[in-house]
Order: C-alpha cells, then sequence, then structure tokens
C-alpha cells in the first residue's frame, strides 16, 4: 500500500533588490580562485555593489558538453563555500562551454568591472589573453595573482 | 541545471546564487572537421610503416584504398548521426542489438582508446629519437640515442604528464585542434610540393606494385594463426588479411559521432561536409603522403624508416642537407603536437565512455568516485594510465607491435557500429540520411550498401582474429576482462538497487494547489518537523515523543530545492519528489510507526528553504516549527535566518514558536513575531511591588492592573531611548543581558509545548 505525500505548490523566493554596479570576476581555473574573489568583494564593498563570479569550464570535445570532467556539483560546493565567506551579495554563474575566451566576452555586458583571476608567469598564460582580449573589448580589468 | 543556496557568515547577511549553464555553441564544418583530423589523421605518421612491415611494397595502395573505404563508413556515421545526435557506438548498438553487444562493443572501444595513447606516443616519441640522431649526424656529433628506449621513455613521460593533467581536468583548448591542423596543412602542403619536385629531379620514380594477390607478401608473422593453412592460400581471405593490417589508418572516425550535436545548422548537410573534408584529407596526408614515401625512400634504406615514415621521406628529399633537416624539425614539432594530442584524447575519451557506461549502471560507483582536491574520477584516469604505460612497456617502443594489437579495438568497433546501423533500418524509419544503394524488392527496402559496408567490416574483423595473433590475445583478453567487469558492476548495482528499493516505502504524490490545515487534515495549533538529512532525525524523534496527538497534529515536511525560475515550469514527479525524498520520507514513516503516532507528509518545492518553512508553518497556523540542528550554522544564525524568512512574509504573519532540538543538549526556543514576554522571577516580583506601591501607597486605585504599570515603564524606555539618558538605558541593557546568559541556555516553555 502507498502512502501519501502531499505536495504543496513551488515557493517563490522573496523578491530581493540587488545593488545596480557589479564587479566580475572572472575564473578559468578553481585553484588560487579565493584571493582574486576577496579582492572583488574589498572592491565591491567599498562602492556598494554585488559581485558576479563567471566560471568558464571548457569541455574537451570527446566529451559531452553535459558530461564535464570536474562534476558541476564539485565545482559548485568549492565555490559556495568560498562565497559564502564574502560580505557583499555574490552570484556565481558556471558555464559549461567549448571556449574560454569566447564564452566570457559573450556573457560581459559592456564597459564591466572584471577581475581575471590567475597565475603569475613570465610567458603569457590563457588568463593573460583574456585580460587583454577583455581589454580589446573595452572591459576594465584588473588581473590577480594567487601566488 | 541550475542550483540557488544562500549562505552567510555569521554577522553579514549575503546572499549567494550558484547558476550552471550549459554554453552550447555550434561550430562549422572546418572546425569540426580539424576536431576529427586531429584523431584520424595522426596515424598517417605510424601507418605505412607498420602496413608496410605486415604486407610489403603495396601498401600504400592498401592504404589509400582503405581510405577512399573511408568514405563507405562515413555513410554509416552520418546514418547513425541522423537518428541519435549523440550517437556513439554504445548507444547505436544497444538501442539496435541490446545490452550485451554494446557491452561488448564498449570494451573493444575502450581497447582502441587504451591502445591510442600508447601508439601515438611511442610514435612520437620514435620521430623525435631519430630526429635527434639526425641532428648528431649532421652536426658530426658521435652520440646517439636508441629510439625504442627514448620512445619508452618519451611516451611514459607524455602519458604522466596527460594523466596528471586529466587528474587536474585542466582541459586542452578545444581550438587547439583547428590551430594544430592548420600546422599539419602546411606541413603536408609542402611535401606535396616537395616530393614532385625531387620525383622530377630524379627523373621519375616507379609506382609501388598494385595489392594483387601475387603482390601481397604476408610473412608467417602477418598471416598470424592462418599460416600454412589452407586460407593463406586464398586469394581473398589474403586481401582481407591485407585491409585488416591496413585498417589501423581509418581509426578515430568515431569522433565525428561526438562531433555531430555541436555542428552548426543544417546539421546533416555540415555533417557530410565535415566528413567529406575528413576523408578527402585523410586520402591526401594518410594514402598519399605513404605512396610517395615507398616511391621515394629507397628499398635499401626504407627499412630504417618503418617507425618514422614521414621524417624518412623528407631526409630523402631533394634539397640542401640543412633545409632537409630544418623541415624534418618541423615535421616532428607536428607530429608531436598532433601525437600527443592522441593521448590526451585517449584518456579524456576511456574517461568519458565509461562515465557514460556507469551512468547505465554498467560500471561500479567505485570507479566514479570524485578526487577530493579536483573532483575528477580519478580511479577511471589512473586504471587507464597503468594499463597505457604498462603497454607502452610490454611494446618496448616498437610501434608495429602497437598497431598490430591496436588493430582489434578499431575493427570491432567499427563492425559493431555498421551492425547497429543496419538493424536499425529494419527496427526505426526515421532515418534522416540513408547509406545509398538501396533496392526495393516486394515493396522491401533492401540496404545494399549498408550490407556491403558491414559485412566488409566484419570480414575484415574475422580475419583480423585470425592473422593478428598480438591483436587477438590482448584485445580477447581485455574485452573478456572489460565484459566481465560491466556484467559483475551491472549484476551489483541491479542488487544493491533492488536492496535499495526493498526496504523503502512506496508514496503517492497528492498534489496541492494551496497548502491548508483542511487538505492537509492538520488542525490549526500543528506541530511542523522539517526534514531534510535522514541521519539526522533527532528532531523528529523528540517531536514525535513529546506531541499530544490529541491536542496538536503533527505535520513533516522536507523542502525540494528548485532553482530560481523553476517555479515558473511544469514540474515533474520525480523532479519533485525523487529517490532521495522516498528514502527520507520512509525513514519518518519508520519513525513514526515506532513512536506509534500518525505524521502528515509534506514536500515543498522553493527556492529558499526558510521562505518554505515559514510559509508552510503560516499556511497551516502552526504553533510550533521544529528543525534539527545544522551542520553548516549556529543555531543563533539559524533561528536568525528563518527570523527573517518570518519578516518577509507579508503581513497578517502568523506567530509561532521555534524549537531548534540538539542531540546532546536541550532545546533552542524562539518565539517568531509578536508575543507576550516570559518575565524574569525577580522582574515579576518587581513589578507587583510596584503595583502594590501604586495601588495602595500613592492611591492610584484598584483598577490599575499589572499591564498598565509595563505599559507606563516601556513608553518611558522609549521616551528615555531618545534623550540624553541613552548611554546609561543601553548599559543597563548591557549588564541585564549578561546577568541572565546562564539562564538563557535552559529551555523555556513555548505556548505550543506540552
Amino acid at each position: 500500500m502507498k502512502l501519501a505525500v502531499h505536495v504543496s505548490a513551488p515557493i517563490s523566493a522573496p523578491e530581493v533588490q540587488s545593488p545596480e554596479l557589479e564587479v566580475n570576476v572572472v575564473y578559468t581555473r578553481l585553484p588560487g580562485a579565493a584571493k582574486s574573489l576577496d579582492i572583488a568583494s574589498g572592491l565591491a564593498r567599498g562602492l556598494g555593489a554585488r559581485v558576479t563570479v563567471h566560471v568558464a569550464q571548457v569541455i574537451p570535445y570527446p566529451l559531452g558538453l553535459k558530461s564535464p570532467q570536474v562534476p558541476v556539483q564539485f565545482a559548485e560546493q568549492q565555490l559556495l563555500a568560498m562565497a559564502g565567506e564574502q560580505p557583499v551579495e555574490t552570484s556565481i554563474r558556471i558555464y559549461l562551454c567549448r571556449d574560454l575566451t569566447e564564452t566570457i566576452r559573450q556573457i560581459l555586458k559592456p564597459d564591466s568591472v572584471v577581475i581575471v583571476g590567475g597565475r603569475k608567469c613570465w610567458w603569457p598564460t590563457r588568463e593573460h589573453r583574456l585580460a587583454a582580449a577583455l581589454r580589446r573589448d573595452g572591459h576594465r580589468v584588473i588581473l590577480s595573482y594567487a601566488d | 541545471m541550475q542550483t540557488s543556496v544562500p549562505t552567510t557568515p555569521s554577522t553579514v547577511t549575503t546572499k549567494v546564487v550558484v547558476a550552471t549553464t550549459v554554453a552550447l555553441t555550434f561550430i562549422t564544418f572546418w572546425q569540426a572537421a580539424a576536431v576529427v583530423l586531429n584523431d584520424l589523421a595522426s596515424t598517417m605518421f605510424y601507418i605505412g610503416g607498420i602496413t608496410e612491415q605486415a604486407i610489403g611494397k603495396p601498401a600504400p595502395w592498401m592504404v589509400l584504398g582503405v581510405m577512399l573505404f573511408s568514405y563507405a563508413v562515413r555513410s554509416v556515421y552520418m546514418e547513425s548521426c541522423g537518428m541519435f545526435v549523440r550517437g556513439g557506438v554504445y548507444i547505436v548498438v544497444k538501442d539496435s542489438i541490446g545490452p550485451t553487444v554494446a557491452k561488448l562493443s564498449v570494451s573493444s572501444l575502450v581497447v582502441d582508446y587504451v591502445l591510442t595513447g600508447p601508439i601515438s606516443a611511442v610514435s612520437a616519441g620514435q620521430y623525435l629519437g631519430r630526429l635527434l640522431n639526425d641532428m648528431a649526424e649532421t652536426l658530426h656529433q658521435s652520440w646517439r640515442t636508441d629510439p625504442n628506449t627514448f620512445a619508452v621513455f618519451f611516451s611514459v613521460a607524455v602519458t604522466i604528464y596527460f594523466w596528471y593533467s586529466n587528474i587536474k581536468g585542466v582541459p586542452e583548448s578545444s581550438h587547439k585542434a583547428l590551430r594544430i591542423m592548420q600546422i599539419t596543412t602546411v606541413m603536408v602542403v609542402i611535401i606535396l610540393v616537395w616530393a614532385p619536385i625531387t620525383l622530377i629531379l630524379r627523373g621519375g620514380a616507379k609506382l609501388p606494385p598494385l595489392p594483387t594477390p601475387s603482390n601481397l607478401h604476408l610473412t608467417n608473422e602477418s598471416l598470424g594463426w592462418l599460416s600454412g593453412t589452407y586460407f593463406a592460400k586464398i586469394s581473398f581471405v589474403v586481401i582481407l588479411v591485407s585491409i585488416g593490417h591496413s585498417l589501423l589508418a581509418m581509426s578515430g572516425f568515431e569522433t565525428l559521432a561526438q562531433v555531430y550535436r555541436e555542428v552548426a545548422y543544417p546539421k546533416l548537410k555540415n555533417l557530410r561536409i565535415t566528413a567529406n573534408i575528413v576523408c578527402t584529407y585523410a586520402v591526401i596526408c594518410t594514402g598519399i603522403i605513404s605512396l610517395l614515401a615507398v616511391m621515394i625512400i629507397p628499398d635499401s634504406t626504407r627499412s630504417m624508416y618503418y617507425d618514422n615514415m614521414i621524417g624518412g621521406l623528407v631526409m630523402n628529399f631533394a634539397g640542401p642537407e640543412m633545409l632537409k633537416l630544418g623541415f624534418h624539425v618541423f615535421i616532428v614539432i607536428v607530429g608531436v603536437l598532433i601525437l600527443a594530442g592522441a593521448v590526451n584524447t585517449s584518456l579524456i575519451g576511456v574517461n568519458g565512455v565509461l562515465n557514460r557506461v556507469a551512468e547505465d549502471g554498467v560500471l561500479l560507483d567505485w570507479f566514479r568516485k570524485p578526487h577530493k582536491k579536483f573532483g575528477t574520477t580519478y580511479r577511471i584516469l589512473n586504471t587507464m594510465a597503468i594499463l597505457q604505460i604498462l603497454t607502452i612497456l610490454a611494446s618496448r617502443g616498437d610501434v608495429f607491435l602497437l598497431g598490430e594489437a591496436y588493430a582489434f579495438g578499431v575493427v570491432w568497433s567499427f563492425a559493431l557500429k555498421a551492425l547497429g546501423v543496419f538493424v536499425l533500418r529494419y527496427q526505426r524509419h526515421d532515418q534522416e540520411y540513408k547509406m545509398g544503394w538501396n533496392i526495393r524488392i516486394a515493396g522491401r527496402e533492401i540496404p545494399i550498401g549498408l550490407g556491403l559496408t558491414t559485412a566488409t567490416l566484419f570480414l575484415v574483423a574475422i580475419a583480423n582474429l585470425f592473422s593478428k595473433k598480438i591483436a587477438t590475445i590482448y584485445g580477447v583478453t581485455f574485452t573478456i576482462i572489460l565484459y566481465s567487469l560491466f556484467l559483475i558492476s551491472e549484476r551489483v548495482n541491479a542488487r544493491k538497487k533492488l536492496e535499495h528499493r526493498s526496504d523503502l516505502e512506496k508514496f503517492n504524490l497528492d498534489h496541492q494547489s494551496q497548502v491548508t490545515p483542511a487538505t492537509l487534515r492538520a488542525r490549526p495549533g500543528c506541530v511542523l518537523v522539517a526534514v531534510r538529512d535522514y541521519h539526522a532525525m533527532h528532531h523528529l524523534q523528540k517531536a514525535l515523543e513529546k506531541t499530544n496527538l490529541r491536542r496538536h497534529d503533527i505535520v513533516v515536511m522536507t523542502v525540494r530545492q528548485l532553482s530560481t525560475g523553476a517555479g515558473e515550469y511544469e514540474l515533474r514527479d520525480d523532479q519533485l519528489f525523487a529517490g532521495y525524498e522516498q528514502e527520507l520520507f520512509s525513514h519518518v514513516v519508520t519513525l513514526a510507526e515506532k513512536e506509534g503516532k500518525s505524521v502528515e507528509l509534506l514536500v515543498v518545492p522553493a527556492v529558499d528553504p526558510f521562505d518554505a518553512m515559514v510559509h508552510t508553518a503560516t499556511s497551516l497556523r502552526a504553533s510550533k516549527l521544529v528543525v534539527g540542528v545544522s551542520s553548516r550554522m549556529q543555531s543563533e544564525e539559524l533561528a536568525h535566518r528563518i527570523g527573517l524568512a518570518w519578516e518577509r512574509q507579508p503581513p497578517p504573519r502568523h506567530p509561532f514558536s521555534l524549537e531548534i532540538t540538539h542531540p546532546d543538549r536541550p532545546s533552542t526556543y524562539v518565539n517568531l513575531g509578536p508575543h507576550p514576554p516570559r518575565l524574569w522571577p525577580e522582574d515579576v516580583d518587581l513589578l507587583h511591588n510596584i503595583w502594590l506601591r501604586l495601588t495602595e501607597e500613592e492611591g492610584v486605585g484598584c483598577k490599575l492592573h499589572h499591564r498598565d504599570v509595563v505599559g507606563v515603564a516601556l513608553q518611558r524606555l522609549e521616551e528615555e531611548l531618545s534623550s540624553t539618558e541613552r548611554r546609561r538605558i543601553l548599559e543597563q541593557v548591557e549588564s541585564a543581558l549578561h546577568r541572565h546568559e546562564a539562564e538563557m541556555e535552559t529551555p523555556q516553555p513555548t505556548p505550543g509545548d506540552d
């Protein structure tokens, strides 16, 4: 015999007014991401802005776009733990994509304030190339190094 | 694919929203062709040498023939892609022939992937090692390296590098494929220009002998178990065996099925163009270059270049030595890029395939355990990397040996895929594309083209089974191990599923547009218990023990968290009540049965669990909301969040009491909304004394009530808070707070308590 479970209609979250100004943080890799988020939070707090973290997870072609190498839940948990420490409103957007630069260029609004988290290297890394591409698009870009 | 989880640090309220989206971008047929060719064209670096060692000088014709045959295989893939957007071999065979053969096909595909890595890495090592020797010779240096030993060390290093990259989950840019193919094309064009110039300067060259049975010189090794038998004398068998030794040239076609989903509109037309580019490119670079190599490299020295045929071709071009050496360096760079890329693709591919079959319950969950730091399925990657390294070590850097073994996976995955598509011709009628040469007899379609292709692939696969001893032993052993693993995994998973289900209750979902005391058969004043983790049900246990069902009903609710905006869409039952909720409520029912008390069960889909709990308590006019202690936040924080959710509710807000239950200490009680305060005993005494004084000594009279005294005191307090006395009052409040801190720890009665 089956027991009855009542299911209510979905309950919407109450509307929360978000600040107008947005500081965007772009990650290409998770290790070292905390530092650029701290910088962004400090900046956003001073400006009364909110932080939006964009993580473009590039999926290589042999894999389907919905089957990333690193499960989405894993990345979400790591980012949630990181963002939960921040004193400002933070949105995290994970994009499963094929091309990092193109995806980030498509999602940013014109004239955005962007912090690109990366590693300090003497050769140009993908973060350097991304930052250069975003500067060419007219965004205000800060390159933040984890080390 | 969205989740929304609000979290806050202890002092400041922040909102964290996580949203995951698939950024689907469509690619041009050029990009799609580049991705496929990165796999397929890598064979040009080793196929010429492997085939010639197996069948003799007519080998390039056979390679060219196989590359032309790839147009037929292209049609098989196009037909399957027209039916399945992501029509890899596993999906096609499972849908057409069934799960048993699908498991076999995926086993052979895994053999293919496991060997792609070693053969590509060893071949790259051979090119690099031999280039170093050529450079040393040109520069008149005495040192030399053993190419085989160098290839082993190099390929182990490359495998470890890509294994670690995959463990970390760092993806190589997909656009690198196009760049690599552009560089490869430059190399191919230079070869196609330089080679004819060389032939003209040499006054022409003889074409290799045609692949007739009399010209095909199969060694005992190439004939395998057929050697010395009657079959070895049959021309048809000899040709089949020869094709079998050359079929390796087509390896990498499976990628065509994988990129189809990303091909831009019009998909099928663009797929056809992609496939034609791939086949034509493969005919030119793999077929023609193999032919040119035999024409240009003298017979006497060609055996020296079996493991780096293109390198040998360049070093035999007409021209200055330094120019040839420079181009040789360029070729090796291209070779290392494309071949090393194939090692990476093999690890990504095998990981993807095994994860895909694991989703179907065909592989034990043990293999899918995510890496603690990086989240990748490290056990699959470790296993595959170990197998690849063992294969490299066992081969001792011999590309021919690896090529022999590699053929097994390639040919059987092709054959089973073609068979799957053939069977589907009779099972389905929604083919957007059909391979040509179909005739109708008595109203029934006979797929001649598809049938012939399938038959050819099967005959070659069977010929390989008997002629390629190494491939058969390696492939069959590996396939049996994998197949057994899949079978055992499937049974274990099925048993688990069954066991899992047997102790779970069955539930009927009763959808309510509005939750009210009437619809839930719970009287106003009920006790609402929120549950989430069936390992932490202490609070429910306590609520069941304490609640007197004659006075209060019990409603047990769980919040099914939704993504922002999900509520705008109709949700399926499995989205509202999944396996977890079934397990959770089964535990609730067990506890309730044990206590002998009935409960009402409720699932509330919501974005914010706190809003959902408060909303439900309000709708049911509950007297008490009971929650367990949270592992993620302090009880005060939890109460604060629920309090904020209560404040967000539209008026009139229903007041109720919140009980946060701790497993090892007394509960914390909080009253939500305006409520009469519970005074400290000394304050009750003080109030009474003031009242006595006012009524008896000050002559106010007996009409004065205690509440009037409190009212006046509060008005005075409000006034003084806006006066110069503010600081002093705040100090008094602080000191009162500290004085009663110890008492705050003790449980306080609430209206909902029994």
